[in-house]
């Protein structure tokens, strides 16, 4: 299994794999990326960004069907592991926790 | 609405199916197809921009296909296992590696400073589409005489219509720099320039940079050259400028169009163009093109075109012909003033030769370091042939050796080459264009083929290792093997014959610009101070004019002590022309015989001794019908007594008789290469040609002031310029010079590369011998004793090129110098002092190695014993 730590994208598209469901594939997490955090970034760096997550072990893939707006070709669906979900779980705790011992900065946000 | 969709650019996705991983693909096309329909609201050019930045991010590591191979043994990673052994190889012999990629990178640019030239000689005047249509007229006034390019429409009233092959005529009056300039305002620029016919564009591929080609319809407009209009306005815009043309006609002009500068291989050389039309007289002699049709036949068109000239009543006997302009660059037979530059044949032919040496010197040395090296690396090859290893790896194994080879060598060619292009063109002084698409293509072609012969070689050599002789047998017992010796005996061959050469022609060279003329040649000065002056017809108050104050001029150069002698004219060099010429009281046929306009002064400032018989002078009656001859024609013609002899002149109004008034002794006129040829010296005096000074040793730069003050006087708005005699003398070598630092060069590089073949052998033998070394030195050697031993070997090889190399380089040499009249004997001591050097060159090569083993401790090589 590789490292226990995520890079800060690696995260997002992690969470967003989460969110999206059966629609999480590459061009469908790209839009998101873009509306929900106003990322842009490039098909390319999000698929790089898939096949690691998926080499780490914290998300896995199937085959959807056929479509005709993409010539033809299948989609490739991401799915959360239960590995990738106590790592984002650690990761949201981990913060959490922070943000606790600092109210007067969480005040100032509110 | 219907749309149509476009789908994505195909290369797109052919070019992600060869570099993504095939498990990713499907996913990654999908995508892009999926977002190429999201971007339909772009317009098509931003789309393809976006689509194709996409494209180039997925070629990222982790998607791209795997080449790393370190967990299965794939080509890839086969490939990446030669590139570390080749690497590892390298950097072992890393003094062999580079020699070798020293070679590699001196051949190949040696190679191509020649090959730029040859290229550029062939490659002359290729710009014109036409150029194989375009035939030059010539003509000449009677069997007897030369054919001049005079023009035959203009001069005897041709007409052309009457040749149905004739497409179109086209007339040129040439100007040459000291003949025409353009005055912005007061400011005069000299320039090369054709008053030509509106036709021009339809003969030549002349490219405009602005403008149109219609502009030399109008008569008041004219064409110049990039070049020459940023030297008018250097920063303005010169179109639509007003200039005037300033030579025998004035005239104010407007700049409608810039042309293009001409490249190198163009023997045309022109900075403007102007319209002929414009004046009804132009004073240099036209010359006449003419554009045929496709089924052009030359041979049934001179037939007959050559009378067409005699329905004209004056010349019953004049003679037309054509020459093709494509043919001109090489063989010219008459001088024609349309193209400034001309080819020679043989230089190309000698080019081409040590071209061809020289890719066969860097071959050959280039394998002789690679094979060498392979003999040391003999039984790593033993080990491999026994562990399996098969042809196609040996020989996979190589390939990726060479490549790398190719790549540095290419890599460091071509940087070196790119900048050292420009010296190497001040220096040879030639004219050539840079062209790095050209350079990177037949350097890499050069290192290719060297590098092919190299390892077709090896590749031989290595299938031929027995295994067990390889390990069984110490590797440092391999002899090397005897053709390599030959090789480089033969190398060595090739850099004596350079270096001899180069001496020969160096001693030549000082030789002729030493060499006595027979004429002054110091202390004097040529300048020009008068523009030509308009004649009687055209305007006979400004002639008058002009002649006042051209004799206030001569009575002020004659009247200032510090100068001895001034005469107008030409200078004595190359300045002859032929005429046909016999003895009046002969019955042989006229011959033709050199020439020369001169004033009744030039005996003075170019110290002419009279022996027989008086010079021109001032006071003599009858000029025009007088001659001087100098000794060679004296004798050539058998004249005994001068008094006795007349010469008969041939010329097209009927001949004409000159009485001989006195004998010149022999000077040189012409190249040394020539004899001093048999001269007639004609009295000729024009007052509007460049006046020749000469001047006390001592008083150069008051006379130069002197004449600075009176050029301005008479011309106000020009600078005072002027050539040194001397200087223009020596530069009549300047071909030989050329020649003599083109040998010089590669007489280096020949034995550069001979020397480093020289240096593997030393390098393999000192490896192989250290045993031996180590035992002599035990027994009692001296360190000279051992450097001897080991030179001995070498010294051999070097001593049998020089035995081959002298009959030969004797041999070309005395053909070389057999073309000057003048030249040197060929004495032994060149070949005792090349002998020397070479042999020098070679010990200095093995030192580097000898020396090393002659020092070392006995001990440490006999230890492992």
């Amino acid at each position: 299994m590789g490292k226990e730590y995520l890079g800060e994208l690696e995260e997002l598209v992690l969470l967003l794999i989460v969110m999206l469901k059966e629609e999480a594939y590459g061009l469908a997490i790209r839009k998101a990326l873009k509306e929900q955090a106003n990322r842009n970034v490039t098909i390319g760096a999000v698929h790089g960004t898939v096949n690691r997550l998926e080499s780490k072990g914290f998300v896995e893939s199937t085959l959807g069907g056929a479509t005709k707006e993409r010539g033809g070709r299948r989609k490739r669906i991401f799915t959360i592991t239960a590995a990738g979900k106590k790592l984002l779980q650690n990761s949201q705790d981990v913060k959490v926790n922070i943000w606790r011992q600092i109210p007067e900065l969480s005040l100032d946000k509110q | 609405m219907k749309r149509i969709t476009p789908t994505p650019p195909e290369l797109a996705e052919r070019l992600l199916s060869w570099f993504c991983k095939e498990e990713l693909l499907e996913e990654i096309l999908g995508d892009l197809y999926e977002y190429h329909e999201e971007l339909m609201e772009q317009p098509n050019w931003k789309r393809k921009i976006i689509y194709w930045f996409h494209v180039f991010h997925f070629l990222r590591p982790s998607l791209l296909k795997n080449i790393s191979g370190t967990q299965e043994l794939n080509y890839y990673g086969m490939l990446k296992l030669y590139i570390r052994t080749s690497l590892w190889n390298l950097f072992k012999h890393r003094l062999v590696s580079a020699v070798s990629l020293f070679t590699l990178v001196v051949g190949a640019i040696s190679f191509h400073l020649v090959y730029a030239w040859i290229d550029n000689e062939l490659s002359m005047d290729n710009l014109h589409s036409k150029r194989d249509r375009i035939h030059l007229a010539i003509s000449k006034f009677n069997e007897m005489s030369d054919f001049i390019p005079v023009a035959p429409g203009v001069f005897f009233g041709l007409d052309y219509a009457q040749l149905p092959e004739v497409e179109k005529v086209m007339v040129i009056h040439t100007y040459d720099e000291d003949q025409i300039k353009l005055k912005k305002g007061t400011v005069s620029f000299p320039g090369r320039a054709w008053v030509v016919d509106s036709v021009l564009f339809d003969f030549f591929d002349f490219r405009l940079t602005s403008g149109d080609k219609e502009a030399l319809h109008d008569p008041g407009s004219i064409i110049v050259t990039q070049e020459f209009a940023n030297r008018l306005f250097p920063n303005e815009d010169p179109l639509g400028k007003m200039v005037e043309v300033s030579c025998d006609q004035v005239g104010l002009y407007q700049i409608a169009a810039i042309m293009e500068d001409l490249p190198a291989n163009s023997s045309i050389n022109v900075d403007f163009l102007v319209p002929r039309h414009s004046k009804d007289f132009w004073r240099r002699l036209p010359t006449e093109l003419l554009l045929v049709d496709e089924n052009f036949d030359r041979d049934a068109f001179n037939a007959k075109f050559a009378p067409m000239g005699r329905a004209h009543g004056r010349h019953g006997k004049s003679v037309m012909s054509t020459i093709p302009f494509n043919t001109l660059y090489f063989e010219r037979p008459l001088e024609v003033p349309l193209f400034s530059k001309q080819g020679d044949l043989n230089n190309l032919r000698a080019m081409q030769l040590i071209a061809i040496i020289i890719l066969i010197v860097t071959a050959l040395s280039f394998t002789n370091l690679q094979t060498t090296l392979q003999l040391t690396m003999a039984n790593r090859i033993g080990i491999k042939k026994a562990m399996g290893a098969s042809k196609l790896n040996l020989g996979f194994e190589l390939i990726v050796n060479g490549l790398l080879y190719f790549s540095s060598s290419l890599f460091i060619a071509f940087l070196a080459y790119e900048l050292m292009f420009p010296y190497y063109l001040h220096i040879m002084r030639l004219d050539l264009d840079q062209n790095s698409v050209l350079d990177l293509q037949v350097l890499s072609l050069v290192i290719i083929f060297i590098i092919a012969v190299s390892f077709s070689v090896s590749f031989v050599r290595i299938m031929k290792v027995s295994v067990t002789e390889s390990l069984v047998v110490n590797v440092n017992f391999f002899k090397i093997p005897i053709t390599q010796r030959i090789l480089t005996t033969l190398q060595y061959t090739l850099a004596i014959i350079l270096i001899f050469s180069t001496s020969i022609i160096f001693l030549q060279l000082k030789y002729m610009v030493n060499k006595d003329t027979g004429l002054i040649q110091s202390n004097i000065i040529e300048t020009n101070i008068f523009e030509i002056f308009p004649s009687l017809r055209q305007d006979s108050v400004k002639r008058m004019e002009m002649l006042n104050i051209h004799a206030r001029v001569v009575n002020q150069l004659k009247g200032n002590p510090d100068i001895i002698a001034v005469s107008q004219g030409t200078v004595p060099i190359n300045n002859a022309y032929t005429q046909s010429i016999k003895r009046a009281d002969a019955d042989n046929d006229f011959e033709l015989m050199n020439v020369m306009s001169v004033d009744t002064n030039y005996d003075d400032v170019f110290g002419l001794d009279v022996i027989d018989g008086i010079f021109f002078s001032d006071s003599l009656e009858s000029d025009n019908n007088t001659v001087v001859i100098n000794e060679s024609a004296m004798r050539h013609l058998n004249i005994e007594r001068i008094d006795d002899t007349e010469l008969l002149m041939h010329m097209p109004g009927g001949d004409i008789r000159y009485s001989i008034i006195g004998v010149v002794k022999d000077f040189h006129f012409q190249h040394l290469s020539h004899k001093v040829n048999p001269l007639i010296l004609r009295n000729f005096y024009y007052a509007d040609k460049s006046f020749i000074v000469r001047y006390r040793p001592d008083a150069r730069n008051r006379v130069l002031d002197f004449m600075d003050k009176l050029h301005r006087d008479i011309n106000p708005n020009s600078a005072f310029t002027f050539n040194d005699f001397e200087e223009k003398v020596n530069s009549q070598y300047a071909n030989e010079k050329r020649m003599s630092s083109v040998v010089n060069g590669f007489a280096l590089v020949a034995i550069l590369l001979a020397s480093s073949g020289l240096f593997t052998f030393a390098f393999h033998e000192t490896k192989r011998r250290t045993k031996e070394i180590g035992i002599r030195k035990v027994t009692g050697a001296n360190h000279f004793q051992v450097f001897f031993v080991m030179c001995k070997s070498f010294l051999f090889t070097v001593l049998i090129a020089c035995v081959l190399a002298y009959p030969i380089a004797w041999y070309l040499m005395q053909m070389w110098l057999a073309d000057f009249a003048n030249r040197i004997d060929i004495s032994g001591w060149i070949f005792v002092g090349v002998g020397i050097l070479t042999l020098l060159f070679a010990i200095t090569t093995i030192s580097w190695q000898t020396l090393k083993v002659a020092r070392m401790n006995p001990v440490e090589s006999l230890r492992y014993e």
